[in-house]
């Protein structure tokens, strides 16, 4: 079965303190993000940890120093709606379902880009510690206004329609900053890029059949 | 600092205390948005301090003013971290607050994205709120229609503080005076300053 076909509402005291602890390391994992405590974040993750996302993916460590450098030219805030977690012994996945908030220059205003998505943790509890193990984006969709209301931000249409639909904002707003962005993230555009997370994901939790 | 104290590693004991402590911060905004005064004091220890924009004082004389308030107010939270040491605890609720109201011809959206930085202490087995600070970080005014005419006069924006600006701009529209002190994204060493002394406080 799929991961998120595992039984709901139904944990034990000790799944609720795994539960717990489990939201409070994916929680506190972009709440470091945010306000740069980027030590802090890199202990959520194990050694092997890997990470991808629109402007990256590899290795934790790459991660964390990559972040160190994106904050300080378009600081990003993460809110956070709701978590919902799936164990399975001593591991776990998490979706973490969220609002990437980056207010920053672009074009001679300046502009709010809010991108919604859920980001996809796997977590595994080694000696008694559960630590994410990757963290993978899923884009649902995005906006970028100015943030004036008289605001002069008007994105080029033909070439916000040259990509991808679920995070096109945020791929248009990197493309500005220099950057290059994967087109080849999990998206609801592309409902075959998330399946094939989510299966991997399945057997990953020892859930489905490989 | 308190932020660095470990994280996802409570105990039943632990995950009951923090539980309690979210429910209260839960509950306390959600006492101020629907104008629930009494319960609101009651989150609050006796001798509690809240800060706000528009005033500050102790948990009294803030539930008084707050009472006859003229700018309604509603809490989005997203999530809320909370690091404990012993009977004391520290908590920071990511939420957005927003107010719709009059603002000459038109009518406004205010959206401010702001952390509430609790501390809070266990007094006879009950978590109770000793203090409260809002941490600015960015906020938006426009109308709440698609073809209002409101528009922020920039030059007066740009006078204001630059994580609060549209707070600021309607709380003197109102004829309040804004305190333009508090800690924001755009003053780190007013977060700093903060930070510093509540972890001295907590312990750390």
């Amino acid at each position: 079965m799929m991961f998120y076909e595992c039984p709901m509402g139904t944990n034990t005291p000790e799944d609720i303190v795994d539960k717990f602890n489990i939201r409070e390391i994916v929680e506190y994992d972009r709440y470091c993000r945010d306000y740069n405590h980027y030590d802090e974040m890199r202990s959520l993750y194990s050694d092997d940890a890997s990470v991808g996302v629109s402007w990256t993916k590899g290795g934790i460590n790459n991660y964390v120093e990559g972040s160190r450098v994106n904050n300080a030219k378009a600081p990003a805030k993460h809110k956070i709606f709701d978590v919902i977690i799936w164990k399975h012994g001593n591991r776990a996945l998490a979706e973490s379902i969220q609002s990437i908030q980056i207010r920053c220059p672009l074009e001679g205003d300046v502009v709010d880009l809010a991108t919604h998505m859920r980001k996809h943790y796997r977590l595994e509890k080694r000696e008694g510690q559960w630590k994410i193990v990757s963290a993978e984006p899923i884009y649902e969709k995005d906006t970028m206004f100015s943030a004036y209301a008289d605001g002069t931000f008007c994105p080029d249409r033909e070439e916000l329609a040259s990509l991808r639909p679920s995070y096109a904002n945020l791929m248009y707003r990197r493309m500005k900053y220099g950057g290059h962005p994967d087109a080849a993230c999990a998206g609801e555009d592309k409902p075959e890029t998330v399946e094939k997370l989510y299966k991997e994901s399945s057997v990953w939790l020892g859930v489905m059949e490989e | 600092m308190f932020f660095q104290c470990s994280m996802g590693q409570n105990t039943l004991k632990d995950v009951i205390d923090k539980m309690n402590i979210r429910e209260l911060i839960e509950f306390e905004r959600y006492c101020m948005d629907y104008g629930m005064w009494d319960m609101f004091q009651s989150c609050y220890s006796d001798d509690g301090q809240v800060t706000d924009c528009w005033i500050k004082g102790d948990i009294s004389s803030y539930t008084n003013a707050a009472r006859t308030a003229v700018i309604p107010v509603k809490h989005k939270i997203f999530d809320t971290l909370i690091w404990k040491n012993g009977r004391k605890a520290v908590a920071e609720c990511l939420a957005m607050y927003e107010s719709r109201c009059p603002f000459d011809e038109d009518v406004v959206d205010l959206s401010a994205h702001v952390r509430f930085h609790y501390r809070l202490e266990k007094q006879n087995g009950n978590w109770k709120i000793l203090s409260v600070i809002p941490i600015y970080e960015k906020d938006t005014m426009g109308s709440m229609y698609a073809d209002g005419s409101f528009r922020a006069d920039r030059q007066e924006l740009a006078a204001q503080r630059s994580s609060y600006a549209n707070v600021m701009l309607l709380q003197r529209k109102y004829g309040r005076t804004p305190d333009d002190t508090l800690p924001g994204e755009d003053r780190p060493e007013l977060v700093t300053a903060l930070y510093e002394e509540t972890s001295r406080w907590l312990g750390m």
